[in-house]
């Protein structure tokens, strides 16, 4: 009996908790100040990420991807104060060493951090009559660094005389010398300013075109949709190797270099923008339909206020990622016509161009070293690589 | 009573599911456990995201093995014939098990019935494979087997010849219906089999499910989020929110004598014909928190407005309170001694 | 299709037009270099020989108008019809094309499975850092790399399609082996770059198909995982790699002229750098005319095997 009467009082218990929740409810006084302790309590608890901070950990998680960065950073520097890292001339001749090896660089004497090369004798093979080097170990000769030696203006503008690294008599020559006694590694270095920017300009180029005919015929639709989809098809049809080889070949040859350099920027991304273009219209035409794209063209908004506040802006991420991952190719493709001889030409200094003296089979068998500037194209396109997956990687919200 | 209990098909006891990803660990279900009975329908409600999907991929082992795991708990299901119980929980993913009882013992009906069959290969590919894998038939009578199935969940005979693309949602959902009851399972598990469909089809797929129920004697386990399906078609509700159950009793317990503030908060927020149409809905104040947060004690304490008027904590330990027969709920208010 | 080619046709023939000079000029220029000279009549005939005194037009017309006719120009540097030079380059350029083409699917296919299957494996990671690596390394630097390897290292032929010695030789199993000996390598490196993205795309479309609400269907039936992979994943993801078959077919173009100029093959590559260089604009023009073809058909043909086996876009 006392035991039903129990369970009668739990049970009229549970029904009053149940009447007050429900009662709660009603009040909304009440729910606010529920919902204020719930703010205060959650402020504990987690903070909201912005978006760009998202993608940046996302970025920096990716190994690949930061190295592909630094190394690319790495390269652009280089290029930047390019008379500074090398050690020589452009097209200083020290014929005294021409085809010379790669010089193996000693970093220690007796355990004491002290890089040297050695002197080198040099001889003839008495069976080839090849020119030959023999490394002296008895005469060291330390690489110094910040030294002085051909005078130069850096990044154009400050004259000055300090390098790197340099040393007082001899020769230091990483990665070899070729036929002319001419360094590789300075060339190569030098070099780097022209592959690397032809690659650039060719991007910026192409993006300019890209993007407003992207973007106009993704916004527009219509006739201009139209127009350029066709153009785009029409471009697309040819294969670009070939197409860039007929252009370039067309290139007089008494032009001057910077002409040169202009037209086949110009030649290079007359293929490249139909890429960007395509990916840009696709996200336009995705957004276009948007509610603040509506809502900014019903306050009156005009159409280049729209394209220009909103659309360019929305797809900025997405242009970035395209243009790190459309450099490949255009580094890619003017080495590939200046190697086989229609693209720059000397005294223009590219990766692709140095690597004209590689052409020659018999050259590149006795001096493999020569197709070292080849080695520079991959690792920055590798480097490229990474960087612009990353990119992407980092801008998809849909991926883990 | 104690021997009504142990009649049960499949019993969940405190199941913990967690999602390893790269932010941190998702804490997907932190405390489920529910009782299904042979040839009764189980509904199991709450928001998107409280775990209520998880736990029905969980039972048939169908999620993620890399990101996912069950971290403990048990799935115990009854197997058809010998009445031998297994705990699903401890079975190899994809082992011969769990494989012979996928689509045989317990089937699934998903929610998108726009992409839960392949575009490539025709409906009547998709139901025969079903079949083969699970009875021992030649071909040709899978194919009439099929057949009849389709003709069984009311669709035309020719579907069995045509590619998924060419039909409705309402169609597919049906075809898939007709794929899943192809082995004649004892457990049903629908993953919201209505959310994507209009009204009119969504009334159509539930009369068809009640009705094949009644014909196969095989348990439902209807998971959803609208209140509307679960008053209509389930026996026993269990209410999830944020991985845990925190309420479950019979379907007339729960909507007429709701007890946890969120299943109060829930039915509060939908219009209820016959109530006095003055009162006004109240939602629930705030909303479902980030799902990497690590709650401890009341996982709805963060948004609970009993919790700040009445000075209840809610980080104790709380243990499931029966109040009446089959009817519990897991909140301190609950478990107090009466005053 | 057939307006496109027009529009084609008559842009590569103002391209093949744009170098200053034509052909007679460059032939007056080689002999100016030998000490030689001509008069101003001998140049004339020889324009109006070429037909080159006539309008651009007149000119476009008549290359043009001989093309349905097979009759693709004349060689004036070869002094033979363009056909007829290149016919058989045409031939190898197929040949080697197509097996990279083979060799690109053979490998790029099961590695780009089982990369998704076993997605963050030492093997996926190793795999996607190879396929890296064949992405940055250009194709004329992978054939200067394997020049002197193959010489210096492997001394195996490295260059050619034949050995010297069998170059006249008439055919036997003994010239067919040292043909498979010189082809193998240029095939490989022809097919790197095209095998690295595949695997990348096959990886990342497997990923895509095997997050879809149809496989957990077919899981959920009780299929094994690899029947799952096999007959709902695969067949899936390996559709959109056909469109891709299309975008191939312009890089293996360009990857057979540069690969064929470094190993000296007698790809059309070699022939092409020389007329470009030479100003013979009819076989030059004739021969981007061709790979433009080729491309339009391959995108053609991509399109028509893509409607083949995806029943939706067949209905279409």
């Amino acid at each position: 009996m006392n035991n039903i009467a129990g369970r009668d009082q739990q049970m009229k218990h549970y029904q009053e908790v149940a009447e007050y929740i429900e009662e709660l409810y009603s009040h909304q006084d009440l729910l606010d100040e529920s919902i204020a302790h719930q703010m205060s309590q959650a402020e504990e608890v987690s903070l909201p990420t912005s978006q760009w901070r998202l993608m940046w950990m996302k970025f920096i998680r990716n190994r690949f991807a930061v190295m592909g960065g630094i190394l690319v950073l790495l390269f652009y520097l280089g290029a930047l104060f390019a008379d500074f890292v090398a050690p020589y001339r452009l097209d200083q001749r020290m014929t005294r060493y021409s085809f010379l090896p790669p010089q193996r660089v000693h970093f220690f004497v007796k355990g004491k951090f002290q890089p040297h090369v050695y002197d080198l004798k040099v001889g003839r093979d008495p069976l080839t009559l090849q020119r030959a080097y023999v490394p002296d170990p008895e005469k060291r000769i330390p690489i110094r660094f910040f030294v002085q030696a051909e005078p130069y203006r850096l990044m154009g503008l400050i004259p000055t005389n300090r390098h790197l690294f340099g040393v007082d008599e001899g020769i230091v020559s990483l990665l070899g010398t070729d036929g002319q006694g001419r360094d590789m590694f300075s060339r190569i270095i030098k070099g780097s300013q022209i592959s690397l920017t032809i690659g650039l300009a060719g991007v910026v180029l192409s993006l300019l075109i890209g993007t407003v005919l992207g973007v106009a015929s993704g916004y527009y639709g219509g006739w201009i949709d139209n127009l350029v989809q066709r153009l785009i098809e029409i471009v697309r049809s040819f294969p670009p190797i070939p197409l860039w080889m007929t252009l370039t070949a067309a290139l007089p040859h008494h032009w001057p270099p910077l002409w040169t350099y202009f037209t086949i920027t110009v030649i290079l991304s007359l293929i490249g923008w139909t890429w960007l273009a395509r990916q840009l219209r696709g996200k336009v035409l995705a957004l276009r339909e948007e509610d603040f794209i509506m809502a900014s063209r019903l306050a009156g908004a005009s159409d280049w206020w729209i394209i220009f506040w909103h659309l360019i802006p929305a797809t900025f991420s997405h242009i970035i990622v395209i243009s790190t991952l459309a450099m490949p190719s255009m580094i890619l493709s003017e080495s590939a016509l200046s190697f086989l001889g229609l693209g720059l030409r000397p005294p223009l200094t590219s990766w692709g161009v140095l690597l004209q003296q590689a052409q020659n089979i018999q050259v590149l068998l006795l001096y493999p070293w020569l197709m070292i500037p080849g080695f520079f194209v991959a690792v920055s396109i590798l480097a490229f690589n990474f960087l612009g997956d990353g990119l992407r990687d980092a801008t998809d919200p849909y991926t883990v | 009573m104690n021997t009504e209990r142990e009649k049960y098909l499949l019993k969940i006891n405190n199941l913990k599911v967690h999602f390893h990803t790269l932010e941190g660990t998702v804490r997907a279900v932190e405390d489920a456990s529910l009782t299904i009975e042979p040839g009764m329908t189980m509904g199991l409600v709450g928001e998107s995201g409280c775990g209520k999907s998880v736990t029905a991929h969980s039972i048939l082992r169908l999620l993620p093995t890399r990101t996912c795991q069950i971290k403990s708990g048990e799935i115990l299901f009854r197997r058809q014939g010998n009445n031998e119980v297994i705990d699903l929980a401890k079975v190899e993913p994809d082992g011969e098990l769990i494989r012979s009882i996928r689509g045989h013992e317990i089937a699934m009906v998903f929610q998108e019935p726009m992409t839960s069959l392949s575009p490539v290969f025709t409906v009547g590919n998709q139901i025969i494979e079903a079949i083969m894998l699970h009875r021992r038939l030649q071909p040709q009578e899978a194919r009439e087997y099929a057949a009849e199935m389709l003709k069984a969940v009311a669709l035309p005979e020719d579907v069995i010849d045509e590619y998924p693309y060419r039909l409705s949602g309402g169609q597919r959902q049906r075809a898939m219906t007709a794929m899943a009851l192809s082995c004649h399972p004892s457990l049903l598990i629908a993953d919201e089999p209505t959310t994507a469909l209009d009204v009119t089809t969504q009334a159509q797929i539930i009369e068809l499910l009640k009705s094949l129920q009644q014909q196969l004697h095989m348990a439902i386990l209807m998971i959803t989020h609208n209140l509307g399906v679960i008053a209509e078609t389930a026996d026993r509700v269990a209410v999830m929110y944020l991985g845990r159950v925190v309420e479950s009793g019979t379907v007339k317990q729960i909507f007429d004598n709701p007890l946890h503030p969120y299943t109060i908060g829930l039915l509060k927020s939908i219009p209820r014909m016959g109530s006095e149409t003055k009162k006004r809905l109240a939602p629930i104040p705030g909303s479902v928190p980030d799902p990497l947060t690590v709650i401890e004690g009341c996982a709805f304490r963060l948004r609970c407005p009993v919790c700040k008027q009445k000075g209840c904590d809610g980080k104790d330990v709380l243990d499931a309170v029966e109040t009446e027969p089959e009817h519990f709920v897991h909140c301190l208010l609950y478990s107090k001694r009466a005053r | 299709m057939i307006p496109t080619l027009i529009i084609i046709s008559f842009i590569t023939f103002v391209v093949i037009q744009l170098p200053p000079g034509d052909f007679v000029t460059s032939v007056q220029a080689e002999i100016a270099a030998t000490g030689g000279g001509m008069d101003a009549a001998t140049v004339e005939a020889m324009r109006i020989r070429y037909g080159l005194d006539q309008p651009k037009i007149v000119q476009y017309w008549r290359w043009i108008s001989g093309f349905p006719k097979g009759d693709f120009g004349y060689s004036l540097e070869w002094n033979a019809p363009v056909w007829k030079v290149i016919f058989k380059r045409l031939g190898w350029t197929l040949l080697i094309s197509g097996l990279a083409l083979m060799f690109m699917w053979m490998v790029s296919i099961p590695i780009g499975i089982y990369s998704a299957r076993y997605q963050y494996s030492v093997a996926d990671n190793l795999f996607s850092f190879l396929g890296f690596l064949g992405l940055s390394i250009p194709d004329f630097m992978l054939s200067l790399i394997w020049l002197v390897f193959g010489t210096l290292v492997l001394r195996v032929p490295a260059y050619g399609l034949y050995s010297p010695q069998m170059v006249d030789a008439p055919w036997s199993w003994a010239k067919f082996l040292d043909l498979l000996i010189h082809l193998w390598a240029p095939v490989i490196i022809l097919g790197v770059v095209g095998t690295a993205e595949l695997i990348r795309i096959m990886r990342g479309n497997l990923l895509d198909v095997l997050n879809q609400q149809y496989i957990t269907t077919a899981r959920a039936k009780g299929l094994p995982e690899d029947a799952v992979i096999r007959k709902y994943a695969v067949r899936m993801a390996i559709n959109p790699l056909i469109s891709v078959l299309g975008m191939q077919i312009p890089k293996m173009i360009s990857g057979s002229i540069i690969v064929g100029v470094v190993l000296s093959i007698p790809t059309i590559g070699p022939i092409f750098l020389r007329s470009l260089i030479t100003q013979d604009m009819y076989l030059a023009g004739a021969i981007l005319l061709f790979m433009t073809t080729l491309l339009l058909v391959g995108n053609l043909l991509a399109d028509i095997a893509l409607a083949m086996v995806d029943p939706r876009i067949r209905y279409e």
